[in-house]
């Protein structure tokens, strides 16, 4: 195990250049760019301008470049910068609707997981069949479908029609263990509070998760049907293997490839989440990117924005790490 | 498969015609080049003939021309112009429905035609795409063939410059970048008149309405940004790939230049990929700038792309559905002709796919097949005629997960008892049971209906078991 | 010597985008227990495609379109093409087993050597799991793996290329198979391996009365083990003889241009020739016999009919028209 510990340090070693550039890029969004700063902070062309003073002193908008950028790294740091819309420093905002993205998308994941998986073994082992067209045509739709557009039409049949899901509001339990409130109320055993999540949560992330579904099952069945070419799995059927021993070896080879799309699909989940949040009135992350957007909040707009890479360069970190463990060539 | 077939062939005799006409020019261009190059020309032509087989591509590229059409030609052909608001006058009837007072889809909620809208959406779209890969496509491809051909340390800084734009979820750097920019470009756009000229012939807008275009400048440098780095890891690992290739050595042990080596040997190779990413690309942002004017950010009054109409016409939903259904759903077309368009032409130039196509050997969708599809369409039928409401929410829950599932439950359970004659799959039945008896419970008729569509997808498996060993 | 294997009109075809490829076109051959089996031939010319039918191993687009391929066992003839696939899988790997040219793509990187061979002792047999891990490191040991008890839970990536080879043989010899069948077992290691390996196969030989059916391009090889050899040419047997008979006397015209071609251990040549022409396109193959466009001896019969493989001696076939019974009798 002490190779992963030292692959953990090399690792965390060269995430450094790309947190630091991605505070580059996050500095030029909120600081460069607006051609006044301090006015767009303060609202923008209806701006007062003594709060426009006010924030230009406090956070040292009149300063040169690399004085602003210390001091916006500092205030990140430390929680020292607040948003001039709701008074709240950001991370206290960020972190109050942290946990509403990440149920959102670890249900996604798990539901894409779910069904994703088994979808591709099906359509390999049923290859050319309607079945495997089907699929395809799926996951090529997945790629397609709005889901700005199709979100209005589950909600239709969903929550207009069917009383199956709540579009208010998100359930929390009573007290906060793990930060996760799905956790949280399966250890506290509180189970309305459980179910009102699952009933909250189902159709957003069933409706990501099923078209994310559609594009593992296309890649794990195209690994697949390569891998079943393969002399590996020529040798193996050679032995006088029982089948399923034989598909052990072709699924574990093709599932390493398929981590990869898994865990990076996470990032680009994040993203969508912005839309699923503000179709489904759910108040995390997203939604507050995008009010923050409305409202001109910058300060928000640049914690919101730095928070998401965050999160997608420690995912792709996690990556790394599951495909050391499981792919021996690659161990260290 | 007669229809498609005959489509196949005239496709045919169209791109092989295509084919033949430019192999003639090319020859009068640079004579002899049709002897040297004979097998590059039937590999032309076979990649076509691939593509003619392929349903899908045929459709995607159906698709993607009626896009271009409205595109190109949709403002001139428009009923009512973008700014025109001929509903405005009927008072509460701002937003009529489809058909009435001859509005074909009906009107939005300024009184527009929703109709031309969604025309003048396709040209928004066609031009938005069309600037940002223009842009993108370029400073990726350049990037990503300098930092693949001369590795070492350009490599290494390239490639971290692109991991920091890769961290940002794409949307969200977008969305940032796009809000952001306006105010800064506006002027840029007020004060350089070529540029509004230019700008406001593309989108089809008027002159007043030229300080409202710098948002759409923003999106579409907010669109390249967050496009590029796509580029540059794909071309840069074909470019490793090829490198390694023998005759680049040699070229290279000769004495040729690098950029001649660059052009003759790697960028072939390189085309074919960049194509398909091409193809998956302008599907890909026509879908997201309409989400980014979903969300605000794109589009602003009076300009409209089919994104925004969904953005303003959510609040309405669903008592006016039009306004967000017929926008969504021309967004979702287009998209889709990309993607289809996209995939085939990736399976017809990538030669691992390409050796996977077996002729003639294509395992029959027989008969048999068909029976469990209408099973499953007639189950759901059933239980929305029947009424979701009464029902349990367990049952169609089950019924769903039985259905994708019950594929697999037939392979394992083949697999594990190890024996191919199995006539009945009794356990999967046994998981049924309790959905059938609170199908009975609620509904008798629909609770029949459900066991004898139910028996219908089971009927090919059962007959295909009995039928002999594999 | 009793027959162990017989392959009657064999014929598999590979169906392509580029169109139907004759691949195997009526092959006809016998094996003898316990003897060492050679077919030879150039690249492509169906020896490959010819082992793998044998077990049904033929992969898609490719297609086993008729033929029998008879194994006697205890004296009893099976249709190797015939009988279920959960029969054929218990011969496969037991009674039959396969060494593959290429070590590192056989074996599966994920899994250690150890459990790749347990693997194979565990699908046909009802062993302990100690038992079967004694019986993997006995089995690296008789191929000669130093170190075989810590090399046992090696991952295939952390072996030579070599002793990734010696441990595919030891898959192969696990379950002591009746035939083994090696296909250019020594193409992917260098000399001085190629040795070593050949040698194992030749021992291994000797201990268990193995039926070895060897496929290579490598007359050296041929020369070194085999017994009685079989010439491929276009999906087709050209001639099948003893070693001695085809290296001292070969009378297809094609197993003539053949040995010129390559250095002769047996025979002394001055000068290396070469086959006028090229592989025939096996989409198109030339009518009749289809060496017939290179053959310097090529009469009109030849364009027009395949030859029958002739009976020259019980050792000795040869489908080549100027063998036919009428030409040797008369002129």
């Amino acid at each position: 195990m002490a190779g992963i510990s030292k692959y953990l340090v090399r690792r965390g070693l060269t995430l450094i250049p790309t947190v630091l550039g991605v505070l580059l890029i996050t500095f030029f969004i909120g600081y460069v760019i607006p051609a006044d700063p301090a006015r767009a902070w303060a609202g923008g062309e209806k701006a007062d301008p003594n709060t426009a003073r006010e924030l230009a002193k406090r956070y040292h908008l009149d300063e040169p470049f690399w004085s602003q950028f210390y001091w916006m790294v500092r205030g990140l740091l430390t929680n020292a910068i607040e948003s001039p819309v709701r008074d709240k420093p950001i991370f206290d905002l960020i972190f109050y609707r942290l946990p509403t993205t990440v149920q959102l998308a670890l249900f996604t994941e798990i539901i894409a997981v779910l069904f994703g998986i088994p979808m591709g073994i099906i359509a390999a082992l049923k290859k050319d069949t309607w079945i495997d067209s089907s699929i395809r045509i799926w996951a090529l739709v997945g790629t397609s479908l709005p889901v700005f557009w199709f979100g209005y039409l589950l909600i239709y049949v969903f929550y207009i029609r069917l009383p199956w899901t709540d579009l208010t509001g998100v359930p929390r339990p009573s007290s906060t263990i793990t930060g996760l409130p799905v956790l949280d109320a399966i250890i506290l055993g509180d189970w309305d509070v459980f179910f009102a999540i699952i009933k909250r949560f189902w159709l957003p992330s069933f409706m990501l998760g099923i078209l994310f579904a559609g594009t593992i099952a296309r890649y794990l069945r195209n690994t697949l049907l390569d891998f079943l070419q393969s002399e590996t799995i020529l040798f193996a059927k050679s032995k006088g293997l029982p089948p399923l021993w034989v598909w052990k070896h072709a699924l574990k080879n093709s599932l390493i490839p398929v981590v990869t799309i898994i865990g990076f699909g996470f990032g680009s989940l994040l993203g969508g989440a912005v839309i699923t949040e503000t179709v489904f009135s759910l108040p995390g992350l997203g939604r507050l990117t995008i009010e923050a957007i409305y409202n001109l909040d910058f300060p928000v707009i640049i914690g919101t924005t730095l928070f998401f890479a965050i999160i997608v360069v420690l995912t792709s970190l996690i990556v790394d790490i599951i495909y050391s463990l499981i792919d021996p060539r690659v161990r260290l | 498969m007669g229809v498609w077939e005959l489509i196949a062939r005239g496709l045919d005799r169209i791109s092989f015609g295509i084919v033949d006409t430019v192999v003639f020019i090319i020859d009068h261009i640079k004579p002899g080049w049709s002897a040297k190059n004979k097998t590059k020309v039937d590999e032309w032509k076979l990649m076509f003939y691939a593509f003619n087989r392929s349903p899908l591509g045929v459709l995607g590229l159906f698709l993607i021309i009626i896009f271009l059409l409205m595109g190109i030609f949709g403002p001139m052909i428009a009923p009512y112009k973008y700014n025109e608001y001929p509903a405005q006058f009927l008072g509460d009837l701002k937003n009529s429905q489809p058909g009435a007072h001859g509005f074909i889809l009906g009107t939005e909620i300024y009184g527009r035609d929703l109709f031309s809208m969604l025309l003048y959406g396709a040209r928004m779209s066609l031009i938005l795409t069309v600037l940002t890969i223009a842009l993108s496509a370029p400073i990726g491809v350049t990037l990503g063939l300098i930092s693949g051909y001369y590795g070492g340390k350009i490599d290494e800084l390239i490639m971290r410059i692109t991991d920091i734009f890769y961290a940002f979820p794409g949307l969200v750097l977008a969305i940032a970048l796009a809000a952001v920019l306006p105010e800064r470009l506006r002027d840029i756009v007020l004060t350089n008149d070529l540029l509004k000229k230019f700008l406001l012939v593309l989108f089809a807008g008027a002159e007043r309405d030229a300080g409202n275009i710098a948002p759409f400048v923003s999106v579409i440098l907010a669109l390249v940004v967050v496009g590029w780095p796509g580029y540059t890891r794909l071309v840069r690992g074909v470019v490793l790939s090829v490198k390694e290739n023998v005759y680049v050595e040699a070229a290279r042990a000769l004495g040729v230049s690098n950029f001649s080596i660059i052009r003759k040997h790697i960028l072939p190779n390189v085309a074919s990929i960049i194509l398909v990413v091409l193809t998956f690309d302008l599907g890909g942002i026509v879908i997201l700038g309409a989400a980014l004017s979903f969300l605000g950010v794109g589009a602003q009054d009076p300009f409209t792309d089919w994104g925004k109409l969904v953005y303003v016409g959510s609040r309405f939903f669903p008592n006016y559905y039009w306004l967000v259904l017929y926008p969504g759903l021309t967004l979702f077309i287009v998209g889709l002709g990309w993607t289809f368009f996209g995939d085939a032409i990736r399976d017809v130039l990538d030669p691992q796919t390409r050796r996977r196509i077996e002729f003639g050997v294509k395992e029959e969708v027989s008969k048999l097949d068909i029976l469990p599809s209408i099973g499953v369409i007639g189950i759901f039928l059933t239980l929305i005629w029947t009424g979701f409401d009464a029902w349990d929410v367990l049952v169609p829950l089950t019924l769903v997960v039985y259905l994708m599932l019950s594929g697999i439950m037939y392979k394992v359970l083949e697999i594990i008892v190890n024996n191919i004659d199995l006539r009945y799959k009794p356990i999967c039945l046994v998981s049924v049971i309790p959905v059938l008896w609170s199908a009975f419970k609620v509904h008798l008729v629909g609770g029949l209906i459900l066991s004898g569509l139910l028996v219908l997808t089971y009927i090919p498996s059962i007959l295909k078991a009995g039928g002999g060993s594999q | 010597m009793k027959k162990i294997l017989e392959i009657k009109d064999l014929h598999v075809h590979f169906y392509t985008y580029a169109g139907v490829v004759k691949a195997v076109s009526g092959v006809n051959l016998e094996i003898y227990e316990g003897e060492t089996f050679c077919l030879v031939g150039e690249t492509g010319c169906g020896k490959t495609v010819t082992s793998r039918a044998i077990t049904r191993l033929v992969p898609s687009p490719g297609k086993i379109i008729k033929g029998e391929i008879i194994y006697y066992k205890d004296g009893k003839p099976i249709n190797l093409l015939e009988i279920p696939e959960e029969k054929l899988r218990k011969i496969r790997g037991d009674e039959i087993s396969y060494i593959f040219q290429d070590p590192t793509a056989s074996l599966d990187p994920l899994y250690t050597s150890g459990y790749q061979i347990t693997e194979t002792i565990f699908a046909h047999r009802k062993v302990s799991k100690n038992k079967a891990w004694r019986e993997a490191i006995e089995l690296m040991k008789s191929v000669l793996i130093p170190d075989a008890e810590s090399r046992v839970k090696n991952y295939p990536h952390e072996l030579s290329v070599g002793m990734r080879q010696r441990v595919v043989i030891s898959i192969g010899l696990a379950n002591r198979p009746r035939i083994i069948i090696a296909d250019e077992p020594t193409s992917a290691v260098d000399v001085t391996i190629q040795a070593e390996l050949l040698d194992i196969l030749r021992k291994l030989k000797d201990l268990y009365n193995t039926t070895t059916i060897l496929i290579t391009h490598n007359m050296g090889v041929v020369a070194e083990m085999c017994d009685r050899v079989a010439v491929m040419y276009a999906g087709r047997i050209a001639e099948v003889g003893t070693v001695n008979e085809i290296f001292k006397d070969p009378k297809h015209p094609y197993t003539k241009g053949l040995l010129k071609a390559v250095p002769n251990p047996l025979t002394k040549i001055e000068k290396l020739e070469y086959i006028e022409g090229s592989v025939p396109n096996l989409i198109f193959p030339p009518s009749g016999c289809r060496f017939h466009p290179r053959c310097k001896y090529v009469m009109d019969i030849c364009k027009e009919e395949n030859p029958p493989l002739f009976e020259l001696s019980p050792t000795r076939k040869v489908s080549c028209w100027l063998y036919s019974p009428e030409k040797r009798e008369g002129g």
